[in-house]
């Protein structure tokens, strides 16, 4: 047995490549997970974070490299035979028996006493909150109940690794927020280690210690949601995590090693960023929609009196009231649409833009994030 | 009247014409004379009776039911052995393929039963096709007595009614959904276990509907009987055939007949019974 309290990983993917017929679905991916942490794939439909979760549960074999579960190589292993449980999107619970007996499954595989059975099965029932439904068949139950009993029919056998396949897909929005705070609880309270698989950001973010970003069978990014958000990797990763506006931009000169001195989209302004860059590189300057500032103008002045120096002007496109924030498209004069976002003042109630009204657009300094143009297309 | 509603009209009418000519009148009259009396001149007296039905309840002919029953019984369950893994293999394999070994499965059909049967008695006889072969091979020294034994009814009866045990099976193995198979593997069951707790329990629809279509047949099919059994593998549809044909006792063949129909008529509603309780498989 491997001691995880010396950072051994629970679960180590090296060199895995994996193809079906002549589709390469990843290739030479190397990936490890510690104990204990909640670690989501996230990327598009097609980006091999499924494929990993089958390599991980038995279902599929890797063509190359080698696969460890709690130190031992499991790549021979039939799925019966591997310490990990795994929630299918489509919960995939037996119709012919109640959710009772649904739970108690695999501890009845593994020829575990009566008595403990009947104690694991309804303390796994209780923590789901379904002990009240345990004799109903899963057509008796609502999608989410149902979602709570594949949970608890993995989690009951205390699986090593529990991995999870987008299964809050077939929820409603409402209680798919629900069931997102409560895996991240359930998660916390037992301590195994949840690999759950997503193509949604805002699911990413809000549950994971840790978010493995993906594309086409490679790890663009691996990094707390944070990270993930604010200091993405590259342009695949800011774009799809998260609404993001993107600058194209010149270096003009720099100051002792932070500061940058740039012409984004014909505008000079200054830039702060740890990376280091040479005058004349192409960069991209990133910035979300709530880094933005947005200044209404008239006669070509501020209302509020403010500098226009650095700042974009434009013309609101759109405004989206969404209760918490306002959200405006504004067409900038060198032809980009953006997206700002911006939180409601209580000291200003008035506070709100008319379509067509000539505005300028700065944000709050050094959120930026610039990164280096590589010339690729956007997506 | 428009005329899609004559077409309704019509349609509907002839079917019901044919089914009340074909079906109900002759099932209302076989029930009919089984409460009547013999005559020897005219086979049927106009006199009530539940003599037929009491002379049914007499050992021997309950013994000629159990043995018949258990005949088809026989064949149901080698039917069964040799369909269920078929099906499953055939329902796994690539959809091309596939519809290849259907139509091969169902082709037989295309020839009359009764012409196959004469078939499988040439196979089997004493200087059949089946001896010969064995004879020349050196497997055996003389030749096997296969025809006019009860072994020989059961393969006609498997023979003929096979592809009624597949086709149902074949229908729910072919919906069944894989993941539960992967969440049985991932729950730690091993194959035997997955496959008696899931697959049998999940396709067990087909297992009843087929198991149904093979027994319900095979208990009348008195050619099969006649054409390769011995004097003792009396099939229900022998007896009958016989009280009718050669008895001339129509009253208790009617009886009999009656009595058959309500014994199917039972599995049937279990049948449905079971499926209610079973087919509920809808998850979401």
């Amino acid at each position: 047995m491997a001691d995880h309290r010396n950072g051994n990983p629970i679960v180590s993917l090296k060199r895995i490549t994996k193809r079906f017929g002549d589709k390469t679905v990843l290739a030479g991916l190397d990936l490890d997970v510690r104990n204990g942490e909640f670690l989501t794939l996230l990327g598009p439909s097609g980006c091999g974070k499924t494929t990993i979760l089958r390599l991980l549960a038995g279902f599929e074999s890797p063509d190359e490299g080698d696969i460890f579960i709690d130190g031992r190589r499991v790549n021979d292993l039939a799925p019966n035979q591997r310490h990990v449980n795994i929630v299918f999107q489509s919960f995939a619970l037996f119709p012919h028996m109640t959710a009772l007996n649904n739970v108690a499954f695999g501890l009845k595989m593994k020829k575990t006493d009566r008595a403990e059975i009947r104690q694991r099965v309804d303390e796994a029932l209780r923590m789901v909150k379904l002990d009240d439904l345990a004799d109903r068949k899963p057509h008796q139950l609502s999608g989410g109940q149902q979602q709570r009993v594949a949970l608890a029919r993995a989690v009951v056998n205390r699986p090593k690794v529990l991995l999870l396949d987008e299964c809050l897909n077939a929820l409603d929005y409402k209680l798919r927020k629900e069931m997102q705070i409560e895996l991240k609880q359930i998660q916390r309270r037992i301590g195994i280690t949840f690999i759950f698989v997503t193509h949604s950001q805002e699911e990413a973010l809000s549950m994971s210690d840790r978010v493995i970003v993906m594309r086409d069978g490679q790890i663009e990014q691996a990094g707390t949601p944070r990270q993930v958000y604010e200091t993405p990797a590259n342009l695949f990763v800011a774009r799809f995590v998260g609404e993001i506006n993107i600058f194209d931009g010149i270096v003009t000169g720099r100051e002792n090693g932070s500061t940058l001195f740039a012409d984004v989209e014909g505008v000079g302004c200054t830039l702060r960023t740890p990376r280091s860059f040479q005058t004349g590189d192409r960069i991209k300057v990133l910035l979300r929609p709530e880094d933005l500032r947005v200044t209404e103008l008239k006669n070509g002045q501020a209302v509020d009196g403010t500098s226009i120096d650095g700042k974009f002007m434009g013309r609101v496109l759109e405004r989206t009231y969404k209760g918490m924030t306002l959200d405006s498209l504004i067409l900038l004069d060198c032809g980009k649409k953006i997206q700002a976002s911006e939180f409601f003042d209580e000291e200003d109630p008035s506070f709100d833009y008319s379509i067509g009204e000539r505005v300028a657009v700065g944000w709050v300094p050094s959120w930026e994030e610039i990164l280096p143009d590589d010339g690729k297309e956007p997506l | 009247m428009t005329e899609k509603s004559l077409f309704k009209t019509a349609t509907i009418g002839l079917t019901g014409a044919w089914l009340g000519f074909f079906v109900l009148i002759p099932n209302v009259m076989i029930l009919a004379t089984s409460f009547l009396q013999r005559d020897e001149a005219a086979f049927v007296r106009l006199d009530f009776t539940l003599e037929n039905y009491r002379r049914i309840l007499d050992p021997v002919y309950l013994q000629v039911f159990g043995h018949s029953a258990a005949m088809a019984l026989v064949a149901t369950m080698v039917c069964l052995a040799l369909g269920y893994p078929f099906a499953y293999a055939l329902a796994r394999t690539r959809p091309g393929l596939r519809h290849l070994l259907l139509l091969l499965v169902i082709i037989p059909f295309w020839t009359n039963s009764l012409i196959r049967t004469y078939a499988i008695r040439s196979l089997l006889a004493t200087q059949g096709v089946l001896n010969k072969l064995l004879l020349f091979t050196g497997i055996i020294d003389e030749p096997l007595r296969l025809l006019y034994t009860g072994t020989a009814v059961t393969i006609g009866l498997v023979y003929i009614l096979f592809p009624f045990m597949v086709l149902p099976l074949f229908a729910v193995i072919e919906k069944l959904d894989t993941r539960l198979l992967e969440a049985s593997a991932d729950l730690g069951a091993g194959r035997f276990q997955t496959f008696v707790r899931v697959i049998i329990p999940l396709t067990m629809p087909g297992i009843i509907a087929g198991g149904l279509l093979v027994f319900l047949p095979a208990l009348g099919m008195f050619y099969v009987s006649d054409l390769l059994g011995g004097a003792k593998d009396l099939l229900i549809g022998n007896f009958i055939k016989n009280q009718f044909l050669d008895a001339r006792d129509w009253p208790f063949g009617a009886a009999a007949s009656v009595t058959m129909t309500l014994i199917m008529a039972l599995m049937l509603i279990a049948y449905f019974f079971s499926i209610r309780k079973i087919g509920k498989k809808e998850i979401r």
